[in-house]
């Protein structure tokens, strides 16, 4: 029989038992659809990391702590910030004033957590400081200061919770904007906004916040709570995992020296010569610094952080993916056994007809080929779909403030490989029954009741 | 030519062994027109499947056209069966979802004939049978008569020199089954070996030639007027 003889006699075997065939397509669709979410879902984050996340690394900088240090980014959330459920969603929320227990200050409290029952954490010293700036390579080398501010509040409105606080060092080079500038490290009077709080500010175009007033709460050890007014002089690009505020570098210091912060050193900013360095000289410097005694952590590493969870998230879709197609397999092996056994008698009939077992073999394996293609296909069309309507729920979801970013991204090439993987699945699928087809003696397949 | 030597056939091993034939040998020739008679069981369907290449003898050869089948390989007998014989067979063995032609274009669709050709041949077939108009039918809704007629066309299609026919007429009436013996040994004057297994007595005198088989064994092999 001619190939195109043998795809339209499947093709019309299929459509004879079209419910079972049906069935079939259906888990295999599902898997299909599972393994090109997976896809989908890697080429989406990887164009949203290239895209949002890109702006806010910079790649010539390394973090630099005391070698038993814990704390692997540099500003950290403000310390009575719950732990926020969503690391993405950086939805602004509302400052509530901490509730005073007796004699005791909330601040006071919060401090007694971080410090005193421990022993003082080691401190980076001028020297190991001065050391870092010899090492070739490096430009310069700043402390890196992390001002604990307890809310902000823009034209003495709503107080509204920090997610995060950057700092403008000498050598910054992050997060673009998207109206006004950042501040000089030398800036003490301004600061640029994340563009997150433009929305809970009721405010659509980042512009209008340029030279407001800027309240920000700020406690102190000894004083109680302070305050620090400044004006809006930037609002940042809209950006995945920005930060709340970015300050300048004397500001910064100011206000750690306010909270009595900058008694010792505890962490450090290194920023290289080469504005791209390669692995090696990343990795030559990092040595030199642990040479120090002292760790120092690459900043592209939190890229690989957020890679690593969506890969994780890709294992597990996988996971679910490889089970269904595994289900699937299995689902079209029994579809064409009992083809086999209900198509016996067709079977030795064509085989007295003189049709060899190659012929017989051939048949079914393009049935089962058929399966898995218009299973994959199935699931590909079912992934089209599902992404489209989709891809908005998740970006307000999971992504709100950051534009809409698509999440799920179902390329042709890969929906081609889901196709033609599912296909050959099928075939695979389709090897045992088809060897049992193409083995019948045609005189007991036609005597076959 | 057909030349069956000294063929025996058992079935199984072991103790569930059974010899369905005896060393059996027999000549047909080109043309010829013969009968093969005896009781259930006594190893009829065995001997024409061993003559048509579908079941290979235990011992002993079938020579077709002075060519042993035991040695033309997988292909060989396939295409052997595929061009030089036809077969009917008592269940029709016809395939209910499809149309008449399709049913009859079988055997061109294994031999690869090329769409035009196929078309041509199948209707000379079905005219050749009585059952043009039935052509685009479902198989199933013909009569017992028509649906043997639509296996006899099958087994025309691609110009074979043998019929084999394994109790053509079992399922059918008196009227009918003459018929369809009628039409066979119409293709017989046409010049094809005809070969018809039977119980029917009246169609076996009709045959120029009876072969008995009596338990696995030739018993009687006569000519008649
Ligand atoms: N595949 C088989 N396995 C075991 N025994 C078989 C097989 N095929 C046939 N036989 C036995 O061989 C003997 C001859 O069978 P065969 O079908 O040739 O008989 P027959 O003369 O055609 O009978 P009937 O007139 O009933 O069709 C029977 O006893 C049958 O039981
Ligand atoms: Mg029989």
């Amino acid at each position: 029989m001619t190939w195109l003889d043998t795809l339209l006699m499947a093709s019309s075997n299929l459509w004879r038992s079209r419910v079972r065939t049906a069935l079939t397509l259906v888990a295999l669709a599902v898997g299909a659809l599972t393994v090109m979410l997976t896809l989908a879902l890697g080429a989406g984050a990887q164009a949203f990391i290239g895209g949002q996340l890109g702006g806010l690394v910079q790649v010539n900088v390394l973090d630099v702590y005391p070698s038993w240090s814990e704390s692997s980014s540099g500003s950290e959330a403000s310390t009575d910030d719950p732990p926020s459920t969503n690391p993405f969603d950086t939805t602004p929320r509302e400052y509530k004033e901490p509730r005073t227990r007796v004699g005791i200050t909330a601040e006071e409290e919060g401090d007694s957590i971080s410090g005193e029952p421990f022993s003082q954490p080691p401190a980076i010293t001028k020297r190991q400081m001065a050391a870092i700036e010899q090492i070739s390579g490096v430009s310069g080398v700043s402390i890196q200061y992390s001002p604990q501010i307890t809310y902000l509040q823009i034209d003495r409105g709503t107080k509204y919770e920090i997610q995060y606080v950057d700092v403008v060092f000498p050598g910054y080079q992050k997060a673009a904007t998207a109206a006004g500038e950042l501040p000089a490290p030398t800036d003490t009077d301004c600061a640029t906004l994340g563009y997150q709080y433009l929305s809970a500010l009721g405010l659509t175009e980042p512009t209008e916040a340029l030279g407001r007033e800027l309240t920000l709460g700020i406690s102190t050890q000894v004083g109680g709570n302070r305050t620090r007014t400044l004006s809006i002089c930037g609002v940042t690009a809209t950006s995945f995992l920005g930060p709340s505020l970015i300050l300048g570098y004397d500001l910064a210091e100011q206000i750690s020296r306010l909270q009595d912060r900058t008694s010792q050193i505890n962490a450090l900013v290194v920023v290289l010569d080469e504005r791209q360095p390669d692995p090696a000289t990343v990795e030559f410097v990092q040595a030199a610094i642990r040479d120090q005694k002292l760790e120092a952590f690459y900043s592209q590493e939190s890229i690989e952080l957020v890679t690593g969870m969506i890969t994780t998230a890709q294992s597990v879709l996988l996971g679910f993916g490889a089970i269904a197609l595994i289900a699937a397999t299995i689902g079209i092996v029994n579809t064409l056994l009992m083809a086999v056994y209900e198509r016996t008698r067709e079977i030795g009939l064509m085989k007295a007809l003189g049709l060899g077992r190659g012929g017989i073999f051939r048949l079914f394996l393009t049935e089962a080929a058929a399966i898995g293609f218009w299973g994959g296909l199935g699931g590909v069309l079912l992934a089209t779909g599902l992404a489209t309507i989709a891809n908005p729920l998740l970006a307000s979801w999971l992504l709100p403030g950051y534009g809409d970013p698509e999440l799920l991204v179902v390329r042709f090439g890969s929906a081609l490989a889901v196709v033609v993987g599912a296909a050959a699945l099928g075939s695979l699928a389709g090897t045992l029954p088809a060897l049992k087809a193409s083995k019948l003696h045609p005189i007991e397949a036609l005597r076959y009741e | 030519m057909i030349q069956v030597e000294r063929v025996t056939k058992r079935y199984g091993t072991g103790k569930g062994a059974f010899t369905a034939l005896r060393a059996v040998s027999l000549a047909i020739k080109t043309g010829e027109r013969v009968a093969i008679i005896g009781k259930s069981g006594s190893g009829k369907s065995t001997l024409l499947h061993l003559m048509a290449g579908l079941d290979t003898p235990s011992q002993g050869s079938v020579t077709v056209d002075s060519r042993n089948i035991g040695t033309l390989g997988e292909g060989g007998l396939n295409q052997l069966r595929n061009r030089t014989f036809g077969f009917v067979f008592q269940q029709f063995f016809l395939q209910p979802h499809l149309t008449v032609k399709e049913n009859v274009l079988l055997p061109l669709k294994i031999g690869r004939v090329g769409r035009r050709g196929r078309e041509a041949r199948t209707l000379e077939a079905l005219a050749r049978v009585g059952l043009s108009d039935k052509a685009n039918n479902r198989a199933t809704d013909l009569s017992g008569g028509e649906k043997q007629r639509a296996c006899i066309a099958r087994a025309l299609v691609n110009e074979p020199s043998m019929i084999f026919c394994d109790e053509p007429t079992g399922n059918l009436d008196t009227e009918n089954g003459a018929k369809i013996i009628q039409l066979l040994f119409d293709l017989n004057q046409q010049g094809i070996t005809v070969i018809i297994v039977t119980h029917d007595r009246d169609i076996a005198q009709q045959c120029g030639r009876i072969v008995e088989l009596k338990d696995g064994r030739i018993v009687s092999d006569r000519r008649v007027a």
